[in-house]
């Protein structure tokens, strides 16, 4: 269900330390705020503490100090099982929580937990299915599923929880290029539909196409904290953090030396502008050949 | 209680003897502990071992698994306090059972009993944390002639209870994120909350078993002729330890017949 729109934010993160027991310092103090009906991609290189502040939003890890508040309520406070009224989470590795053995029961297992039966978890759990396109797959053994279906049948397991925010560690990683659109889409339709969606990628086109905003985490801090486009400015920023710029983003700013602009971040638009700018190249080049002064008076 | 049994890498002399001479040392120990019976050879034996583990620089670690160890210590002391039959009768609880009456030798017995337990616990503690379960294993491979399956069997089963339980933990946090109750009611109860994480961990390990037996196949496992790229010979330090060794356990046994 959408979050009800409180005017406070739905995720509230105050000056967030997290230690290890193993003594390392995983994440050094971030301060953030979250509203409902975000989509939000966490960006940095491996270990730099995406998975450890995330999992601070439905109460996983604890703060070592600081506070993190959902909706308003310190999750310090509440146990895991609650919060998970509030906030979905996938996880990466989809073979973590298989443990059914016939699809439907898997993808029920969360609304059940929610007190959920009858028609109404039925209908959950169908329309979970769907989303994902495994409808044909309900009554097997999710064991026979390939690795990208088994992923596939983790995120809707959390669907079927209807939260008002969902968070996924990694989505589309080991994924193909049409499954990953699948699941994209299906994030982009569950946030048109007013979910909060937070997820955690490697994969800077897809923050680039999917997200209004990106956290970008280094050595456990917040460095970045913007849309996507103005992250893609900051290419000093985003190299430290051991990140590159996606493709299009790269070429625009090569371009822009050359004093062609495009900003639209699509192959296409930065196509139209090349063609645009290769054209008025043209046109000069022919003015200069048929220019009776010839070269040099040109320049 | 948190006991860690890992091998703590300080390079201290004590880690520096080899793996043979560290398990003969902690076999002598435990024969020389059952030879003794009073408690004041044996204490002073005790703190010979926490003597070593200062040498060793795992003094902290020892100490925690020894502060664990004092309850079942006094458990087991006032067990044998109450059970022992013979000796003098200091007192009798409950008159009109004889057999649960204190005795001073049982009292001697009792403590006696307690020390060699944390002894013999200590000296193998001591052992584990001194060296790497490899050359354990290597040395028992060669110098003991185990076929090296088996202490490949063991190996890998140490080098994996950290994989597994950090397998668990994320598969209880999974589980938790869709509002499963590990906590529920009685035992048949918490029994089958149990399920939702021992399914996932069996399937992930036997995942795990078979790429890494293809992964061991691609790598000539099993091939005949199998040599070592580390060899570790005991120096003439270990030579002289287990000599010192065998002599203590020799004048034990003389002395308690």
């Amino acid at each position: 269900m959408p979050a009800k729109l409180t005017g406070r934010p739905l995720i509230e993160v105050r000056q967030l330390k997290h230690i290890y027991r193993s003594g390392g310092e995983a994440l050094k103090g971030i301060a953030l705020t979250i509203d409902a009906g975000e989509m939000i991609a966490v960006v940095g290189r491996n270990g730099a503490g995406k998975t450890t502040l995330t999992k601070h939003f439905n109460g996983l890890l604890r703060p070592t100090t600081g506070t993190v508040l959902l909706d308003g309520q310190d999750t310090a406070k509440l146990p895991v099982a609650q919060l998970a009224r509030t906030v979905g989470y996938v996880f990466q590795n989809p073979d973590h929580q298989i443990f059914h053995e016939r699809l439907f029961d898997e993808i029920a297992f969360g609304p059940r937990n929610l007190g959920l039966r009858g028609d109404e978890l039925t209908t959950r759990v169908d329309s979970a299915l769907k989303a994902v396109d495994l409808t044909d797959y309900r009554d097997r053994d999710p064991g026979e599923l390939s690795r990208g279906q088994r992923k596939r049948a983790a995120l809707a397991s959390v669907l079927a929880m209807e939260t008002a925010v969902i968070i996924l560690d990694e989505p589309t990683s080991g994924q193909d290029y049409q499954e990953s659109e699948q699941i994209m889409a299906i994030l982009q339709e569950l946030n048109r539909r007013g979910h909060t969606i937070i997820f955690i990628t490697h994969d800077m086109e897809l923050v680039q196409e999917h997200a209004c905003r990106v956290l970008l985490i280094d050595d456990g801090k917040l460095v970045i904290d913007s849309p996507p486009r103005e992250l893609f400015r900051q290419e000093q920023a985003l190299t430290s953090a051991g990140l590159r710029l996606p493709p299009t983003a790269e070429l625009e700013q090569r371009l822009a030396a050359f004093g062609i602009h495009s900003d639209a971040g699509t192959v296409e638009a930065l196509a139209a502008s090349i063609a645009r700018r290769s054209s008025q190249i043209t046109a000069r080049d022919s003015f200069k050949e048929n220019c009776s002064g010839g070269a040099a008076a040109c320049q | 209680m948190s006991v860690s049994i890992e091998y703590i890498p300080t390079g201290s002399p004590v880690h520096r003897l080899h793996a043979l001479t560290k398990l003969i040392f902690a076999l002598a120990v435990l024969t020389i502990s059952m030879l003794l019976s009073q408690p004041l050879p044996l204490l002073l034996l005790f703190f010979s071992l926490l003597g070593i583990a200062a040498l060793a620089s795992v003094s902290q670690e020892i100490l925690s698994a020894v502060k664990g160890l004092l309850k079942v210590a006094f458990f087991l002391a006032l067990l044998q306090v109450f059970f022992y039959p013979e000796g003098t009768v200091l007192f009798a609880p409950i008159p009109s059972l004889p057999g649960l009456s204190v005795t001073d030798q049982g009292i001697i017995f009792g403590i006696s009993m307690a020390l060699r337990m944390m002894v013999i616990v200590t000296s193998f503690l001591l052992f584990l944390t001194t060296t790497p379960a490899r050359s354990t294993v290597l040395s028992l491979v060669e110098y003991l002639k185990v076929p090296y399956d088996y202490a490949f069997l063991f190996i890998t089963a140490l080098r994996f209870i950290p994989t597994f339980l950090e397998e668990v933990r994320l598969i209880g946090q999974a589980q938790e994120a869709r509002a499963h109750d590990f906590s529920g009611g009685g035992p048949l109860a918490r029994l089958k909350t149990i399920f939702p994480l021992a399914l996932p961990l069996v399937m992930i390990s036997l995942q795990r078993a078979e790429r890494m037996a293809m992964a061991m196949e691609t790598r000539g496992f099993g091939l005949p002729g199998r040599t070592y790229y580390r060899t570790e010979k005991p120096g003439a330090v270990d030579i002289m330890v287990i000599v010192a060794l065998l002599s203590a356990v020799a004048a034990a046994v003389l002395l308690r017949f």
